[in-house]
Parts: C-alpha cells; structure tokens; sequence
C-alpha cells in the first residue's frame, strides 16, 4: 500500500482534499448541531429536575415544620380559655408532646395575657408559674394575632440551631403555646436530598444564614451565604410571591465552584432551599454525549479521509495513465498503449486514444513512405534539372565562345582591311565595313551578355575583389559614353563626394554596371540630361544614375529587372537589346552585398539607385 | 498505510477513551492507625465500628486499632504521650473525660475525636462548641445541663423525699464542681437538702452509700463516669440494698441492671456521630474546623421491676416523659 502515498499531483490533493472537506464539513455540521440541540434539551431536563428535587425538599421540611404546628395545634385547645387552664393536665400534655416531637426540646404556655405561667423542658428543670411577661413578645403578639408564629433561628450554646413556633388558640382567651424547636432534625432532610452523586441541598433562612447543609459544621459555624447570587435573587423574585417556578440557573457556590442551582421557598417560614450540583456532574452524561459525539466525528472523518485516498487512487490512477500515455504519444512514442480497466468511460476513453495512436503511426508510416519516394523523385529530378543546367550553361559557354570565335575573327579582319592592312580601302567600301563592325561589336556585345548571364546562372561568375576608386570607374565610363551622349545632345552630369574612399571590388564589373545604367539612360533619353551622383555613408557608396526620360510605368518598374525582359514599349523594341543587361547589373550588385532599385514616374524620368558596400572582402553566394 | 493508520487511530481512541475512566480512581492503600483511648469496659464500640463501615472504614481493611485504657492519671501523661508518638498513630478516639484529658495534653498533633464527655469547653478541650479551634472536637454528653433535670425527675418519682444525695468521682475535677453546683441549684429550686458524696475507686462504694443512708438520704443522682461505669452491678446491688432510689446520668445499661431511672443522651447516637466525625478527619478536614456536636436525643428509662421493688408507684408524668420501660 506504499503507491498510496506517492505524490501524484495535484489532482489527487484535489480530490482527497474536497472529499475529506465534504464529509467532515457534513460531519461537523451535524455533529454540532445535534451537540447544541443536546445541551439545550440536557440543561432543560435538568432544570427541571433540580426545580422538581429543590420543591420537593422544600416541601419536606414544610411539612416537618407543619407537623410540629399541627402536633402543637392539636395540643392547644387545652389551652383555651373556657375554663381556666389546668396546668398539670397541660403539663402531661407537653409531655406527650415531647415525647411525639424529638424536634421539641421546650415548651411554654403563655396565659391570655402574656405571661409565661408553664414551661417543660427536655433539659431543664420544669418552671411553673414564673409569671415571664412575653406580653410585648412578638411570638406572643403574632400569635395572639391569629397566624403561628416562626421566630428566626438562632443558636443555643454558639452551635445548635433553634427556632420558636408560637400558636394561640382560637377563642378569645385563648393563651399561647411556644415551642423550641431543634432545627437539627431539618438537617435529616437536607442531607438526605441527593442529586446525582455531589449534588446537595441547603436551607437558608429569609437572613440567608445557612440553616441545613449535608456539612453540619457549616451551620454551626453559622454561615451566612447573603453574598452568593442565587440566594440574592431568590429572595428578590420569592419576595414578589409568584406562583411561577423559579429557573434553576448556573451560579458558583459557597466554594466557588460552579453548579447548577436551583430554589424553591417555604413560604411560611420565608426560608429557601436550594439544590446545587456541579456543573460538571450535572452536565457529565452531556460531556460524555458529546465525547461520544466527537469521538465518532473524527473516526467518521479518519474513516472518510481513508476511504477518500482509495476513492481518489481510483479516480486519478487512470486519468494519470491517460496523461502519461499522452505525453508518451507526443513525444513520438507511438507504440505505447495506454492500459486502462475501469470499465467506464475512461477506459473507452483510453481505447480511443490508442486507436488513434495506431492510425497515427499507421499514417505516419504512410506518410513516410510517401514522403521518401517524393524525395526521392524531387533528388532525382534535382539531380536531372541540375544535370541540364549545367549542360545548358556547358552549352551556353560553349557555344558562346563558338560564337565569338567567327565573330573575333569577323571584326577581327574588319579592323585590319579597315587599317588598311590590305592595301587601300575605298570610302563606299570603308563606310560599309565600319557599319560591319558597328554591327560586329554589337553582336559581341550580345553575345557577352549571354555568357555573363550564364556564367552567373551557373554560379560562375567570380569577382575579382581589388581596390578601386569610385571615381575613376566613373571617368572611364563617361569616357566611353561621351559621344553616345553628345550625339543625342544629352548633359552628362556628375556628383561624387570629395572624400570618398578607397572601395573594394570586382572594378570591371562596377564599370559594366555603370555602363549598363548609363548607356541604358542615354539610349531611353532624348532630351535633357543624364546625371551620376555618388555618395557614402555607413561604408556603403550610394549611387543614382538618373536621367529626364520617359520614365517607367510601375508594371514595367516591376519587372524590368528580370532576365530577357524590357520595358514594353514600341520604343524599346526599336532600341534594341537582348534585355540581359539590368538582370546582370541587378547580380553583379548583389554579389558585391548591394540592391539596386528604380525610382520612376511615367514622364518624368528615372532614377536607377544602388548601394555599394565599400568594402567588399567575399562575393555573395548567389541564392 | 491503511493498517499503519488505522492502528494509529485505534491507538489514539483507546488513550481518549480511558482518560475518563481513570479519573474515577480513588486513593487506596493507606491503612490509617487509630488510637482507642478508654475504659476498658467498651459497650458502643461496636456502634462505632459499624458506623464507620458504612462511611467505607472497615476495620483491618483501611484502619486498625490499638486499645489502650488510661483513665484518671495526669501525672503519667508524658508516658502516654511518648507511647503515642512511638505507635504513629493518625488519630485517637478517646471516651470519657479523663482519656481525652490525657490525650489533649499528650499531643496537640493528631487528631482526637472524643465521645461521653459532658464539658469540653469547660476542660479546655475546645475553645468554643462551634469553632474547636485545636486538634480536637467531637460529641458532647452534655450531662451537666441535665442535671437539674434529672433531680427534678427522681423527686417527682420519690415526692416525699426531702433530702437526696448526689454521688460523684472527685477525680473528674471541675466537672464534678459543674455537677455539685447543677445540683445544688436544682435542690434549691425544687426544695430538697442535697447530700454530695463522693467516691473514687469501688473500694470507696461501700462506704459512699453507707454515708448515705446515715444521712438519711432518700434518693440518689448518680454522675456516671469510668470508673462506675464499670461497676454498674455493684452500685446497683448496694442501692437496692440501702434502699436507694436512684436515678443514673449515664447510658441505659444502668437501669437495665437495676437502676431504677436514668436520663441520659442517647450514647448510641453519639457514636454514629462521632464516627461522621472521624470520617470528615481521615478524608482532610481539621479537627478545628469540625464543630463539636451536641445530643439531639435524651433518653429517660424507668425500671418499674425496681420501682416495685421499692414501693415506689410511678407517677403518669413520668410514665409519660419515659422513652423506654422496663418491665
């Protein structure tokens, strides 16, 4: 299981990653609400049983305190006024009375009047008649008044709770009995009020000195719990004698631990019991839910990043073979098969693709095939063009110089019988054979042309690269053409810079160049002027032969540097000229590493221009 | 990986899941040593002990006992005091008066809870009922303040009886002084001339009701305490022979041998509580914060076998205050 963990990219992240955050976010989601709507229905639960418990102590020691009235009630008609009160009768009385309530340790008669004629005690000596005056009593008073009387709790010897109960009998002279009342039986009641395993119950009194708690010292050492929050607002709300159920609420005890407190009054004595539990029992079976709770959240998503890992692997393992297949194909593998077996979709997916990796090397093979039998038949029609290109210009050179060879001899003679070598010539004959000649060196002239062009289409044609100067170049040309020109009345204008320097090339060529422009600008000139204007800059000659001719239409700009092409025009056809001339000048500057162009308008003459690097080390290879 | 993680997971769970249930641990092992300081004559120890069971005390368990009988002999403290460091002891249980006496001044380190003893402010034991203060507190018998009580109820019993002793240990100090001064009060009030005698060892009994009866006695109180307690059938047998009404300040074995009342707290009760007491201690509370408790209970027992064997008809007053008769 170690390929599980091998990075695989980021899809693989992607998808664990969105898998696990969907099944955690699910269940957290879930996991808390049901974690918040259990402690909503938890706290309401207990609540209610703390109130339940909190009412049910209260009404025990209500009921604890009623008996004791009730026994004392019962008692009390004995001391009613009708006859005088027989004191020994009442005294077997409370007798009975002591022996029925271990809670009374004393009681007392108050005769109507007020003052104490009987007391019995389970301590003291009996005290008949000792005329006490409780007149101005309030345990007298009140209960004179009709209503029983619950005197506050205090303590006898610093350490026992006590409290008076006074009752009168309902005639009207009726006198008083009081009792005393040890409040330690109450402690019975509270501490045996459990809630849960920490939770106890105490009783305050309307004073909030603590009357009860399961921890006697406490009472004894009369603790007062005034200052504890719950006491305060249970005396405030039972102040307003409402007949709701108080709320238990989270509060700290005595000892600063936080509990769940809940209260309860007993109304007639205005004391209150409360119940507290620990926060953290009370709420432990909650704890323990939510324990369960996160527990089984993180085993679900544990469970779910695990599941999410192979879910992923399955996912990516194919998409990733695919990947790798593809990169494969691209990279000119084409007899890699991409293996896929998922049996869905990706695996149609990964068949397509290897069957169109087969059609591809298929045509590609084709395409091989095809393309080397092309080759083969362009190499060998290659082969032949070059074969008869290099007889046509064998031929041409041949020829040419078979050409020549009659024709040096043609103008040869010519010159020589027109030298008179011969003997004398005649005028009329002389006349004929200057125009021999005249039409001799044109033909040469032709003839020149031809071979040029094919020496330079057989890449022949070799510079011969040495110093030259511009301007002797120019004066030899305009040597030649002086009489052209003077003949057609034409100016022969000429512009170089003073400090031109010293150019390298092949200096016959440039001539030839020059001489064709110019000789072309005469022969296309009837009127005006044919200038030369030579400048440099960057280690380039400029050069420009313009002339005041006709001047070119832009079809003919196009294509009068092609070989065997001419200006189309009647004139030209009557000028003559094989039309080679321009086509060898245009390679001749392009050998030299230059361009040559026109600029021209129909009637307003021309402009032949062409560059000239200065310094020319090595031709330029023919493309 | 998956096996790598699961045991992982499991690993984590099983730790979470037993944090809880360790935390319900409680401390074990401690064997407490406790000091039994009394008469040998013990009656309510075992009222002790099964009280302390149901607390989670459990003789030879958690805590054994080393018995040791002192009494009234100041003088020889510092050998029990000695004794008590020598025996490493955790606390002391200590009856009557006298062992506590003993016991206070032996040590003021080890806790002491005691039982049947009527005054412990006034001995010095505790600064106050409610705040012992020391390193000691436990149930008071409050058998002074009943006193008057008692005599009040032995002349309702004996209503010709003009004069009437009091019989008593000198040994027990102030308290004795506490006793005859209760007495002498309640005679006053009730109109009778008290006869105080006293009697320290049972070889001094013959002679203390002999006294008596030449005075002309014609009832008896009775303060309990070590020894008398240990020769109840004595005292008993001597009061009947001098025809002595007596009523007795001390537990109920006293009528059931022949006595002819007592009026006592119920002993019983005061061990349970003690017991609370001695487990509030041994779980980490003070003596000085545990305050002394009183009796919630009196008993009055009237052995009419007695009574008819003295002539003496019981009044329906009596009768009717009695908790328990004796046929």
């Amino acid at each position: 299981m170690a390929t599980l963990l091998r990075p695989r990219g980021k899809l693989f992240r992607k998808y664990v990653v969105l898998f696990v955050t969907l099944v955690s976010g699910a269940l957290l989601a879930s996991g808390l609400m049901e974690i918040y709507f259990s402690y909503q229905e938890n706290k309401t639960a207990l609540v209610l049983i703390q109130q339940e418990k909190a009412l049910a102590a209260a009404s025990k020691i209500e009921r604890f305190v009623k008996e004791i009235e009730g026994q004392i009630d019962w008692i009390v008609p004995y001391s009613w006024g009708a006859r005088p009160v027989v004191l020994d009768q009442l005294r077997l009385e409370y007798f009975k009375l002591l022996r029925q309530v271990p809670a009374v340790t004393e009681i007392s008669y108050l005769d109507p009047s007020g003052m104490e004629q009987l007391q019995v005690s389970r301590l003291a000596m009996d005290v008949i008649g000792s005329q006490a005056d409780f007149s101005k009593h309030p345990k007298y008073l009140k209960a004179k008044s009709g209503k029983t009387y619950f005197g506050p709790v205090y303590f006898r010897k610093e350490s026992e709770p006590y409290m008076t109960i006074a009752i009168a009998g309902n005639k009207k002279n009726a006198g008083v009995t009081v009792a005393e009342v040890n409040l330690k039986f109450i402690w019975d009641v509270i501490a045996q009020v459990r809630v849960g395993k920490a939770g106890r119950a105490y009783a305050v009194d309307s004073g909030g000195n603590l009357i009860a708690h399961p921890d006697i010292s406490l009472v004894l050492k009369k603790t007062n719990f005034s200052s504890l929050p719950q006491i305060e607002a249970a005396r405030k709300s039972h102040s307003k004698l409402s007949e709701e159920q108080e709320k238990a609420s989270i509060a700290r005890d005595f000892q600063g631990q936080p509990v769940l407190t809940a209260s309860a009054p007993i109304a007639p004595l205005g004391w209150f019991v409360f119940l507290e539990q620990p926060l953290a029992e009370a709420f432990e079976p909650f704890y323990a839910s939510i324990f369960r709770t996160a527990l089984l959240m993180l085993a679900g998503i544990a469970l779910s990043v695990m599941v999410s890992l192979v879910l992923a692997r399955k996912m990516v393992t194919p998409i990733r073979a695919l990947q790798d297949g593809a990169t494969r194909i691209g990279a000119g593998d084409l007899s890699h098969r991409i293996q896929i077996v998922t049996g869905d979709e990706l695996e149609t997916l990964g068949e397509e693709f290897n069957r169109m990796t087969a059609q591809l090397r298929e045509s590609y093979a084709n395409l091989e095939e095809k393309v080397e039998e092309r080759t083969r038949e362009l190499t060998g029609a290659l082969e032949q063009l070059e074969i008869a290109s290099k007889h046509k210009s064998d031929f041409l050179a041949n020829m040419s110089h078979e050409l020549r060879t009659p024709l040096n001899a043609i103008l040869g003679y010519t010159e020589l019988i027109l030298d008179n070598i011969y003997g004398d010539v005649p005028e009329k004959i002389q006349e004929i054979l200057e125009r021999l000649e005249q039409n001799g060196r044109h033909l040469l002239g032709l003839i020149n042309d031809v071979l040029d062009l094919s020496k330079i289409e057989a890449g022949q044609l070799i510079l011969s690269l040495n110093d030259y100067s511009m301007q002797e170049v120019i004066q030899t040309v305009f040597t030649s053409v002086e009489s052209l020109a003077a003949e057609k009345n034409l100016a022969l204008k000429v512009s170089i810079s003073t400090d031109l320097a010293v150019g390298m090339g092949d200096e016959q060529r440039i001539a030839q160049v020059f001489l064709n422009l110019v000789g072309n600008a005469i022969k296309f000139t009837e009127e005006g002027e044919v200038k030369v204007e030579v400048t440099a800059s960057n280690d380039t000659f400029l050069i420009s032969v313009s002339d005041t001719g006709p001047g070119l239409s832009e079809a003919d700009q196009k294509m009068i540097f092609e070989e065997f092409r001419m200006a189309d025009s009647s004139s030209t056809r009557k000028k003559g000229g094989t039309g080679l001339g321009l086509s060898i000048s245009k390679r001749i500057i392009e050998m030299h590493g230059g361009r040559i162009w026109v600029e021209s308008s129909l009637g307003k003459g021309s402009t032949f221009r062409f560059t000239l690097p200065v310094r020319v080390e090595r031709q330029k290879e023919q493309s | 990986m998956k096996l790598k993680t699961f045991l992982l997971f499991a690993i984590l769970v099983s730790g979470l899941l037993s944090g809880p249930f360790a935390a319900g641990a409680e401390k074990e092992g401690k064997v407490y040593r406790m000091g039994w300081l009394g008469p040998t004559y013990r009656v309510f120890d075992k009222v002790l002990l099964e009280e302390l069971r149901k607390l989670g005390w459990v003789k030879g368990v958690n805590f054994v006992i080393e018995y040791q009988s002192w009494g009234w002999k100041p003088e020889r403290i510092p050998v029990l005091a000695a004794e008590l460091d020598r025996r490493k002891l955790d606390f002391i249980f200590s009856v009557h008066t006298g062992d506590t006496f003993a016991a206070k001044n032996a040590t003021s380190k080890i806790p002491i809870v005691f039982t049947m003893v009527a005054d412990p402010v006034g001995y010095g034991f505790v600064e106050s009922l409610a705040r012992p203060g020391g390193n000691v507190t436990g149930v008071s018998s409050n058998l002074i303040e009943i006193t008057g009580k008692a005599l009040q109820l032995l002349k309702e019993a004996v209503p010709g009886a003009s004069r009437i002793a009091c019989l008593y240990n000198p040994a027990r100090g102030q308290l004795a002084h506490q006793f005859l001064e209760k007495m002498q009060s309640a005679a006053h009030t009730l109109g009778v001339k008290l006869q105080s005698v006293q009697a320290k060892d049972p070889k001094d009994f013959e002679a203390a009701f002999k006294t008596m009866t030449r005075e002309g006695a014609q009832g008896l109180v009775v303060l309990s305490s070590p020894p008398y307690n240990s020769y109840v059938p004595q005292i008993v047998g001597l009061a009947l022979k001098n025809q002595l009404p007596m009523i007795v300040l001390g537990p109920t074995y006293w009528p059931r041998a022949g006595a002819l009342m007592s009026y006592a707290p119920e002993y019983p009760h005061q061990y349970r509580s003690a017991a609370h007491l001695i487990d509030k201690i041994l779980r980490g509370a003070k003596p000085a914060d545990l305050p002394v408790e009183l009796p919630t209970l009196y008993e009055f027992v009237i052995n009419l076998k007695t009574a008819k064997a003295f002539g003496i008809t019981i009044p329906q007053s009596l009768l009717i205050q009695a908790t328990e008769v004796i046929e």
